[in-house]
């Protein structure tokens, strides 16, 4: 009997987090038109406790995504534009002095806009390296240290970055240390006519139309916990590592096309985030353990910023995308005996 | 009982569709390495005589490969092999394997259990039916024709018709091969169990088959005799293989092959008699006697008879190229087509009564077989000598199967003048033979009875 109601209650929860991931979904579907899959992929990297680098021409509403994630999610928002003169004090915080009432003089560390639950860093290619690395801790370990002290951010944090693929004068590539810390990079393509067509109905003639708060922090915290729970076989975990594995192009599981275009692959950190994604979409599916299927799905934003491309590739318009297709042509889903 | 009996049963009943595409895939797998040299063998088999063992060699190779790749392949079949089979035919998205691998690894609690149920109650609803496991291996168009032009080139275009009606028309695509209009037109007889000595011909009278050399057809040319009588055999035996298993078959075809093959005279390793000394003696006496005639005018300088008898060319002679007009013949006479410009007839001396042996390759061939095969062998020369063949074998063979003389004469014919030397010096050569001090003008004991 005690089993029964546990496999019952183990159904509500999944069908609360669909419920609640479907209905965050079309809330945000209210302001930003098309870009479904990129709102779902956003929402995925929410759940999974990871960072998304967003790639898109200024205008499609980038902003206008965090923002009203934030606003669905009752979540604090910041947004930072990021500048070529950005120093990461102006990101993390600073130590100034305060003088209390007896004339005292001390340091107080006043918090920057990375204290927040969603950070939208605008553009985040034009500051310095220097700069970009002041978001390295805050991204992974959701903590920051200034002049020796360590400030733990409030959960849950999630940084959603914005990168202008046509515009580079003047920019600093990430490095690839800090690219592998977002767990997916969305490209943001342009916008159809019917989508056009749309975003003139819905900004032209009237006001933006309000949205609902659809969870809470506890909510989202919750629902992360589930993903966790989230069991996998050992195939399917075998299948994501020999996918990563692929990657590279020393391995043995590589491809011959990423020995000839790949310069080096993801890193471990990618199979986690394949792994992590793959639990989200397999829960989005009404499943209760993840399949093959999840890991091809979220191969392309988990890993195409993490293979880093040759001469050659970049010679002959080689995408990575194109690379991470044929390893998931090629690399067999297979069952071995346990 | 485990939870995933449902599971367990639906794996089952797949289990063994699945055992038999992974042993195509191995058969495919297997064909495709070996076919290409076969291929590459049996077309150079058609250039230059490939032996045997060789050509079996691909077959040997693609037997070890498919055995190994095979026991492979059933080895590596396991459940969750074949439930992952299921799960991607059916669109299960791993729920049957990840159900059976949470039940192995005792996953029970949570979201695992409920992975767990939600399986079974997949599985439950399943029709195996509709499962399908196999697909056609990759490549298997190209091994298909591969196999094909293989079997084509190893059996010959033209003979395919027949080696796929070789059972149930066997009597008729022979007979038609042989140019036997007569059976050709008639209805096809019934097929009956014949061994191969009942579908041999019954053998004619000895007296066909001791001809003198001078019954041979006048177009032959004594010193490209053996050639001829070579090729004639090996179309007879081409003719009437089927009497014969494949492998006498094989070994009499590379026989006269090997003897078609050799070079001139002087290339040869050890190069047989084909001509008999008598023959080129009486040939050298015929020559040598109308050439006295023509000294003496009794007879026309182009009435000559030209005698070319193929020998050892002494060292550093010209080598063979072509005909010289007027000059490289020998003999007062024409060097013949063959444009032969070898050294000048030797005399071979005749030498006692056991070494009247019209020897060749072929013989050997007979003599190294079994009984029963050697009385097949010799059943088949026996009507191969019908035609205008010399017979092969020893004449102790001979001796020993038939009378040892003949009761009516052989031959009944005038010797000429000029062949009165010969005669009797060939039955001096027998041996005790000479019976009266005036030599017979008939050659009662015919010398070619050995053949």
């Amino acid at each position: 009997m005690g089993k029964r109601s546990e496999e019952t209650n183990t159904e509500k929860l999944v069908q609360s987090f669909r419920d609640t991931f479907v209905r965050m979904s079309d809330e945000i579907s209210k302001v930003i038109v098309g870009y479904k899959d990129v709102i779902d992929n956003v929402l995925t990297a929410l759940m999974s406790r990871g960072n998304v680098l967003l790639e898109g021409v200024p205008g499609i509403g980038k902003t206008m995504l965090v923002r009203t994630l934030g606003e669905i999610l009752d979540l604090k928002f910041r947004r930072v534009q990021f500048t070529a003169d950005l120093m990461p004090a102006d990101i993390l915080g600073t130590n100034m002095i305060a003088q209390d009432e007896a004339g005292n003089r001390t340091f107080r560390f006043e918090r920057g806009p990375v204290f927040t639950h969603l950070l939208l860093a605008d553009e985040i290619n034009r500051a310095t390296p220097k700069t970009q690395a002041a978001l390295l801790e805050a991204m992974e370990e959701h903590s920051v240290t200034v002049a020796g002290t360590k400030y733990v951010l409030d959960e849950p944090f999630f940084v959603l970055a914005t990168e202008n693929p046509i515009e580079m004068e003047g920019t600093y590539p990430l490095p690839q240390a800090e690219l592998d810390k977002f767990i997916f990079k969305l490209d943001v393509g342009f916008p159809g006519l019917d989508e056009l067509d749309e975003i003139i109905v819905r900004t032209t003639y009237e006001e933006m139309p309000p949205v609902d708060v659809v969870a809470k922090t506890e909510d989202i915290l919750e629902m992360r916990k589930l993903v966790l729970e989230v069991p996998i076989a050992p195939h399917v975990e075998d299948y994501a590592a020999r996918t990563i594995l692929a990657t590279s192009p020393t391995s043995e599981f590589a491809t011959d096309m990423v020995r000839q275009y790949v310069k080096a692959g993801s890193s471990p950190r990618g199979l986690q985030g394949l792994l992590l994604a793959g639990k989200v979409k397999a829960l989005l599916d009404g499943r209760y353990a993840v399949s093959c299927e999840d890991i091809n799905e979220t191969a392309h934003p988990t890993l195409r910023h993490r293979i880093q491309r040759n001469l050659e590739a970049e010679a002959e318009e080689i995408s990575t995308d194109a690379v991470i297709s044929d390893i998931l042509e090629k690399t067999p889903q297979t069952a071995e005996a346990v | 009982m485990t939870a995933t009996q449902p599971i367990l049963k639906v794996v089952g009943r797949v289990t063994g569709r699945v055992r038999f595409w992974h042993l195509v895939d191995a058969f495919v797998r297997a064909g495709k390495w070996c076919l290409p040299p076969a291929l590459v063998l049996f077309i150079l088999d058609k250039l230059v005589d490939v032996p045997g063992v060789i050509l079996a060699l691909p077959g040997v190779a693609f037997v070890i490969a498919f055995t190994v790749l095979g026991a492979k392949a059933l080895a590596g079949v396991n459940r969750f092999q074949v439930a992952k089979i299921i799960d991607d035919q059916m669109g299960l998205k791993d729920r049957l394997t990840s159900a059976l691998y949470f039940e192995a690894l005792k996953y029970t609690e949570g979201l695992a259990q409920a992975a767990i149920e939600e399986g079974v109650a997949h599985a439950r609803h399943l029709d195996t039916r509709d499962i399908s496991v196999g697909t056609w291996p990759r490549h298997s168009g190209r091994f298909i024709v591969a196999a094909l032009l293989t079997l084509v080139v190893a059996v010959g275009p033209q003979n395919l018709a027949s080696f796929f009606a070789r059972s149930d028309s066997d009597t008729d695509a022979v007979r038609a091969d042989r140019g036997d209009e007569t059976n050709a037109t008639a209805p096809a007889p019934a097929p009956t169990e014949e061994t191969p000595l009942q579908k041999i011909e019954p053998k004619k009278p000895l007296t066909e088959l001791t001809r003198l050399e001078s019954d041979r057809p006048p177009e032959r040319d004594p010193a490209t005799m053996d050639t001829t009588m070579a090729q004639d055999l090996l179309e007879d035996i081409e003719n009437i293989k089927h009497a014969l298993s494949a492998s006498e078959l094989k070994d009499m075809e590379d026989a006269f092959k090997d003897d078609n093959k050799k070079g001139p005279a002087e290339e040869r390793e050890e190069p047989p008699p084909r001509i008999a000394p008598l023959d080129k003696e009486l040939l050298e006496d015929i020559a040598r006697a109308e050439k006295k005639k023509v000294e003496k005018g009794e007879g026309k300088p182009e009435d000559a008879i030209g005698v070319a008898v193929k020998m050892p060319a002494p060292p550093g002679a010209r080598p063979r190229g072509p005909r010289a007009k007027g000059g490289g013949g020998h003999g007062g006479g024409d060097v013949g087509e063959s444009g032969d410009t070898r050294g000048p007839p030797k005399r071979i001396p005749i030498p006692g009564r056991d070494k009247l042996i019209i020897e060749s390759r072929q013989s050997k061939d007979i003599l190294e077989k079994t009984d029963l095969e050697r009385t097949v062998m010799n059943e088949l020369m026996m009507r191969l000598s019908m035609k205008d063949v010399k017979m092969t074998g020893t004449a102790k063979d001979v001796e020993a199967r038939f009378t040892p003389q003949p009761r009516q004469p052989v031959v009944e014919e005038h010797v000429p003048l000029g062949l009165r030397g010969y005669v009797q010096r060939y039955f001096e050569g027998m041996g005790g033979r000479r019976t009266s001090e005036k030599p017979s003008e008939e050659p009662t004991d015919a010398a070619p009875s050995s053949e």
